[in-house]
């Protein structure tokens, strides 16, 4: 039922700016992650959607209602907080009742949801408790279960995993992905974690210092990368890339660079471009001769499911999965 | 962290508390030494224990017809200190919240206004006070003195709030405003309930400032049975003779409330007046 | 149903209000007469009201004009020149033949009676008849007995007497052949005679027949103590001396030697005064007459032993055999009633001044000299009138800059602002109405001269340019407004510093985790906030006295020299820095604990694991995190040391000479000590105001600044 529409939004704190014309449309019932590295404006982003943050340009549409004029309370959506944010003077119930109760919905309504959700995030034993009294991975669990209760249109999500050891993580987000399966709401998440970007994203959108770079299914992104940035940050170990320059040998178009001449398909590029050549390691493999790269051993690196070999082909290290 | 610690810092640590406690409570025995002495006179000796003890001057407070009546000097003062608390309160909550959560256009000069409120010598502001209370209709009357002690209660109080509200993380009520809060809604369901300590603190140093108030409260309230302890207590000071044995009983009696607040709200009293706090 | 309505209401007896600082037996006497003028006729009530003497004057001053006041007060005469030109009095209806000689006199100003004597004070000398056994009748006498009956190391005294108070000096002054007023009726100081005087006390100091620093409390203890033999006292002196075992008695103070004079004690007459806005001058009237009748007179004397103004009751038996009672009747045969000229409440500080200095050893002539010259700087003539349009226009191209300067700063309103607004209206409207109003109005004082006669004048900038060119002082002499300013900033430096280093150090001291006990001493740390500081603000006083005071006692007891601790600025300063300190650091030892205890342990534990020493982890964890924390807390302590009146007023008093004084104090002064100038003091608390308002908007910065990076 909600699409989200943000169309040439942007943010200046100051004279800095720190998103920068973003134009996005979310499908209903999408889950679409937001990547980048720290610092690039993902929260900025998720705060103007939520209202938080008052846009300096542009429009936000949540579910075709032009939202960017409204206060958070009125746009419909709900945060998880990176911190949680959880009322530190209210019980488990009383967090998750807390937005029903401000909505005057009735009272056994208010006390079906809470019970719902809490079953539903194994909160149930925990309803009385106050949130100083719970593990980090419980408090996590409120913070989704006062989003879910309040059955929004979107659910904004800032980082809700950075808190968690890796084995918590790699199990609430495998929780996660099940919940938005069951529920359906339209989602917007921000990580700076590939992992979580590549497992739980219908589509992802990778930002750089308040731009966007791409935006796309995960696969589409990791094999087909518009930009170096974005090659560099979706995968790893990271892509290796090597400059080349096109060249037309004998009929045939070939990336020749500092030690290796690599066929390109015909008509690619022309004749003497510049070329930046993204190979993943994993694309890679190691034989004893003939190979299309070749070079000398100059680091291994062994992870016991898998390892890599680092080469020194001409002036560039190339990275192998061996 | 469980190194022990050395015997010499033990001893000079303890020894240094106790130099200081001692420091700070031997002018204070010396008030109760002239409470318990019997007679009026000022015992100039240095010794801080009473020669002979006797009650008989805080009896004298209570005696009929005495300078102070006592009970319903301790009334009014009562109902002056917790009035004068509980409008600083009230109408400062509200101030600090805005000052320390929302962005609007004077933030920033009126904060300053605030603050130099604070500057104008409160002596020298009898007489227009005067003035204006006679206009108003509230000369002579507790509620008068209440408005007067507002005036320093309030910019006070809206400082100390506003201080410790700096120190509730802002997440906090943007999670609220998202849950659907109201401006008026993150303020008495998230942010007062958090403040407690701080509010508790607030209010004792209001209450504080009008119990121990003086000279403004002799200047305004013209009825005997007006009076607040401290005019009653200033009775015993004469033009050329002071009963120093009644003004010192006096001066306990006035004392005992504040020192039992302290007790009461010991804890918050560290807790809440971080009057600017720690944030990461 | 209306007829026996209307009866009550005419018959209903009329309230008439008196109001009066009398206590004890005074109070008891003067209530029975209250009670028997009611009982004898009914159409009048007279309740009484007790003030307190500090606050009766003020009180009076304020009510009377906006309709407030009593019908009738009583009060000392001293006031009645100011009053009257005030027109706040009602002159007397008639004046019966009963009183006194020089009683009903010293209430007359400017050829009418403005009041009726109840009662004098004036001096004697008590002598404690086991030490002495006749009293010393000249000066030369005195001299004689005093080296025998003194021993200042073991605390004995020939005589003792508040010597550094100059009311109690005013009988050697005059005895001597000083005077008070010139011929033509000006005040003054430097006369020969007074030279002598202070040649007399100084010397009497100096060979230590008499206590230093004597205050009135010091006097009491040691004549009740058989430690000194003679003193120099009022009527109420009788009522602190013990009821038995003392044999003391009274006689007239001695004749000065060198003059063959006596010496003249001030007499004050205790006068009930009339207001001039009385509603009900006939119900006034009729109870003022009855107070001052012979009979309520009489019923005074005898049941209170007040020493009453009318004649006939020393003639009653009972009052006659009162040895006291007529021996301070005899002494009022050679008292002078003090003036009461407004002129006269000029001469107090500055012959206060030169008495100290004199007392403390410094030269009398050389003491005299600046004390008259300080005389003269006080009585510089009010500035000029000016023209009011030339002042508005500067005041309005002032106005229009700052509105100016408002907008170029560059403000953009934000949306949501209305909320804000309605959030701090409450604040905001209780702050205009009550503290704005109030400071626009002192602005507006600052700009007039009050007049004695309560007319203000308008001055423009007069009272600034006057307060600024120091009145004749050089900026760095002790009494210019430039070295007040200047010790009013060190005191503040002083003062914060302290409270801040000794707040965080008992904090920390008390977070430590080896301490015992550590809540019991919390408690007792913050006890010198309970107390109200009027009370432990004298308690210090009397501990730094210089030879009584429990501070000398130590250091003596330390093999050390005693400090006369009120002689010098120093030392002076120091008792007063002493006192706030004590009164202030458990404010910033509490909200440094406050701070300390949100300071999260992993951090400490993180500093140590990272091999910080303790001295480390203090220097770079905690005090980071202290100091933008405790920078409210310090610009608030700031303000209110600046502006710390009561421990300066009771502590030091400005001693010596005025030079401990801050501005606060020197405002106080003009507008209560010295003639009233309230305009006058109105430019000082905003020449006070707006230095404070530099500083806030300085803070304000810092504290912004510490905002954004937080
Ligand atoms: N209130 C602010 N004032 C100034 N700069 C800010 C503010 N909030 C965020 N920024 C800057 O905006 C950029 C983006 O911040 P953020 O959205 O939190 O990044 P991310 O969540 O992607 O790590 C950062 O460089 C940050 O320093
Ligand atoms: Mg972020």
């Amino acid at each position: 039922m909600a699409t989200v529409e943000l169309k040439g939004l942007g943010k200046t704190i100051g004279q800095t700016p720190i998103v920068r014309d973003v134009d996005l449309a979310i499908g209903d019932g999408e889950m679409l992650v937001l990547v980048g590295p720290s610092g690039c404006g993902k929260t900025t982003l998720l705060r103007l959607v939520s209202g938080l943050e008052e846009a300096g340009a542009g429009e936000i549409w949540i579910g075709g209602r032009r939202v960017d004029r409204l206060p958070p309370a009125r746009r419909d959506v709900a945060m998880v907080f990176q911190s949680y944010a959880l009322y530190p003077h209210m019980t488990v119930r009383e967090n998750l009742a807390f937005g029903l109760t401000l909505r005057k919905l009735p009272r056994a309504e208010i006390d079906s949801r809470v019970e719902e959700a809490a079953a539903l995030l194994e909160l149930t034993a925990l309803l009385s408790r106050r949130p100083r009294q719970l593990s980090g991975g419980q408090r996590q669990r409120v913070a989704m279960g006062r989003a879910i209760v309040r059955r929004p249109a979107v659910f904004l999500f800032d980082e809700p995993l950075s808190n968690l050891d890796a084995a918590l993580r790699a199990q609430v987000r495998v929780q996660l992905q099940q919940l938005h399966r069951r529920l359906g709401t339209t989602s917007i998440y921000v990580t700076h974690d590939q992992v979580e970007a590549m497992t739980l994203a219908d589509r992802i959108a990778v930002l750089r210092a308040g731009e966007l770079q791409q935006v796309g299914r995960p696969l589409d992104l990791y094999r087909q990368p518009a930009n170096r940035f974005v090659a560099g940050f979706l995968g790893s170990p990271a892509m290796n890339v090597l400059p080349a320059t096109a060249r037309g040998q004998g009929g045939e178009l070939r990336a020749v660079g500092d030690g290796f001449a690599l066929p390109l398909p015909a008509g690619a590029v022309a004749p003497g471009r510049e070329l930046l050549l993204g190979v993943r390691p994993h694309d890679l493999s190691l034989v004893l001769e003939g190979g299309a790269l070749s070079g000398l051993v100059e680091a291994v690196e062994i992870l016991g499911w898998e390892a890599f070999v680092q080469l020194r082909v001409g002036g560039n290290a190339v990275l192998v999965r061996a | 962290m469980t190194r022990r610690t050395s015997w010499p810092v033990l001893v000079l640590g303890h020894a240094a508390i106790v130099i200081a406690t001692a420091a700070t409570l031997y002018p204070v025995l010396w008030v109760v030494k002239m409470a318990l002495s019997p007679g009026q006179s000022f015992d100039a000796s240095p010794s801080p224990w009473p020669r002979v003890v006797s009650l008989q001057n805080f009896a004298d407070l209570w005696a009929p017809g005495s300078a102070m009546g006592l009970w319903r000097q301790l009334g009014n003062s009562l109902v002056v200190a917790l009035a004068t608390a509980a409008v600083g309160l009230a109408s400062s909550a509200t101030a600090a919240f805005a000052f320390s959560r929302l962005r609007f256009a004077g933030r920033q000069a009126s904060l300053t206004f605030f603050l130099a409120t604070q500057m104008f010598p409160g002596t020298m502001m009898a007489i227009p006070l005067y003035i204006l209370l006679d206009d108003l209709g509230l000369l002579d009357t507790l509620t008068g003195l209440v408005l007067v002690y507002s005036t320093t209660a309030v910019p006070f109080c809206v400082f100390s709030l506003k201080g410790y509200l700096d120190t509730i993380p802002r997440e906090l009520d943007e999670a609220a405003r998202i849950d659907g809060a109201s401006s008026w809604a993150v303020f008495t369901r998230v942010v007062l309930p958090l403040a407690r300590p701080a509010l508790a603190v607030t209010a004792l140093f209001a209450f504080l400032s009008a119990w121990n108030e003086y000279i403004l409260a002799a200047t305004f309230l013209g009825d005997a049975r007006t009076f607040t302890l401290p005019v009653a207590l200033q009775q015993y000071v004469g033009e050329y003779h002071t009963e120093w044995g009644h003004f010192a009983a006096g001066a306990i009696v006035v004392s005992i409330p504040v020192m039992l607040l302290f007790f009461a709200l010991q804890k918050q009293l560290v807790s809440g007046l971080t009057a600017g706090g720690v944030k990461g | 149903m209306l007829a026996p309505l209307l009866a009550v209401l005419l018959t209903a007896p009329r309230p008439v209000t008196l109001w009066h600082s009398y206590r004890a037996q005074e109070a008891e006497a003067l209530q029975a007469l209250a009670d028997a003028f009611n009982r004898s006729q009914s159409r009048y009530a007279l309740t009484l009201l007790a003030i307190p003497y500090d606050a009766m004057a003020a009180k009076v001053s304020a009510a009377i004009p906006r309709g407030h006041g009593p019908d009738l007060f009583i009060f000392a005469h001293e006031r009645l020149g100011g009053w009257a030109e005030a027109g706040l009095l009602a002159p007397a209806a008639s004046l019966p033949d009963v009183f006194l000689p020089g009683m009903a006199e010293a209430l007359a100003w400017r050829g009418r009676q403005l009041g009726l004597p109840l009662a004098f004070k004036t001096l004697a000398l008590f002598y404690n008849r086991a030490l002495v056994a006749s009293p010393p009748r000249t000066t030369d006498e005195l001299l004689a007995l005093a080296p025998a009956l003194s021993d200042p190391a073991a605390g004995r005294f020939a005589l003792a007497y508040q010597s550094g108070d100059f009311y109690y000096h005013v009988p050697w002054l005059l005895g001597f052949g000083g005077a008070i007023f010139d011929p033509a009726g000006r005040p003054e100081l430097d006369t020969p005679g007074a030279v002598a005087s202070l040649r007399f006390v100084a010397r009497l100091a100096r060979r230590g027949f008499i206590p230093q620093e004597a205050s009135s409390a010091l006097v009491t203890q040691l004549f009740a103590q058989g430690k000194a033999a003679l003193a120099v006292n009022g009527p109420w002196f009788v009522g602190e001396l013990p009821p038995a075992g003392l044999p003391w008695a009274v006689a007239p103070l001695p004749i000065v030697s060198a003059t063959g004079q006596p010496a003249r004690p001030f007499l004050t007459v205790e006068a009930l005064f009339r207001s001039a806005r009385a509603p009900d001058p006939e119900g006034a009237r009729a109870a003022a007459d009855f107070l001052v009748s012979d009979a309520s007179a009489l019923a005074r004397a005898r049941t209170a032993r007040q020493l009453v103004a009318n004649r006939a009751a020393y003639e009653d038996p009972e009052v006659a055999s009162d040895p006291v009672l007529t021996a301070f009747r005899a002494a009022a045969r050679d008292a002078v009633p003090m003036s009461s000229s407004p002129a006269m409440e000029l001469l107090w500080e500055p012959a206060q001044t030169a008495l100290r200095a004199a007392l403390r050893g410094d030269d009398p002539a050389a003491a005299l000299a600046a004390g008259e010259r300080q005389l003269r700087a006080l009585s510089l003539p009010p500035p000029p009138k000016a023209a009011p349009w030339a002042s508005l226009a500067v005041v309005l191209l002032a106005g229009v800059a700052i509105v100016l300067g408002w907008h170029r700063s560059g403000r953009v309103p934000e949306r949501g602002s209305a909320v804000a607004y309605a959030f701090v209206l409450p604040a905001a409207v209780a702050t205009v109405a009550l503290v704005l109003l109030p400071i626009l109005f002192s602005v507006g004082l600052s700009a007039f001269h009050h007049r004695p006669d309560g007319g203000y004048d308008f001055v423009g900038l007069g009272n600034f340019v006057d307060i600024l060119a120091s009145r004749g002082y050089a900026p760095a002499e002790p009494l210019s407004f430039y070295f007040t300013l200047g010790v009013t900033l060190l005191w503040t430096a002083v003062n914060v510093a302290l409270h801040v280093t000794l707040g965080v150090a008992l904090a920390l001291l008390l977070r430590a985790p080896w301490l015992r006990l550590s809540g019991v001493f919390r408690v007792l740390l913050i006890v010198p906030w309970a107390v109200p500081n009027y009370i432990t603000a004298l308690i210090w006083k009397g501990m730094f006295h210089r030879q009584f005071g429990a501070v000398n006692g130590l250091l003596r007891a330390l093999g050390l020299p005693s400090v006369a601790w009120f002689s010098h600025f120093a030392t002076s300063f120091a008792a007063d820095v002493c006192t706030n300190v004590w009164l202030g650091f458990p404010f910033m030892m509490v909200v440094t604990l406050g701070v300390l205890s949100a300071i999260p342990r992993e951090l400490y534990d993180a500093a140590a694991l990272d091999g910080a020493s303790p001295f480390q982890r203090f220097r770079h964890v905690t005090l980071p995190l202290l100091r933008p924390a405790l920078l409210p807390a310090v610009v608030l302590g700031g303000v209110w040391t600046f502006n710390m009146f009561n421990v300066i007023w009771l502590v030091s008093g400005g001693e010596p000479g005025g030079e401990t004084d801050i501005l606060i104090s020197q405002a106080y002064r003009w507008a209560f000590a010295r003639q009233a100038r309230y305009g006058y003091a109105a430019a000082y608390s905003v020449i006070l105001f707006l230095i404070l308002a530099a500083y806030a908007l300085f803070a304000q910065r810092l504290m912004a600044g510490r905002e954004a990076r937080a």
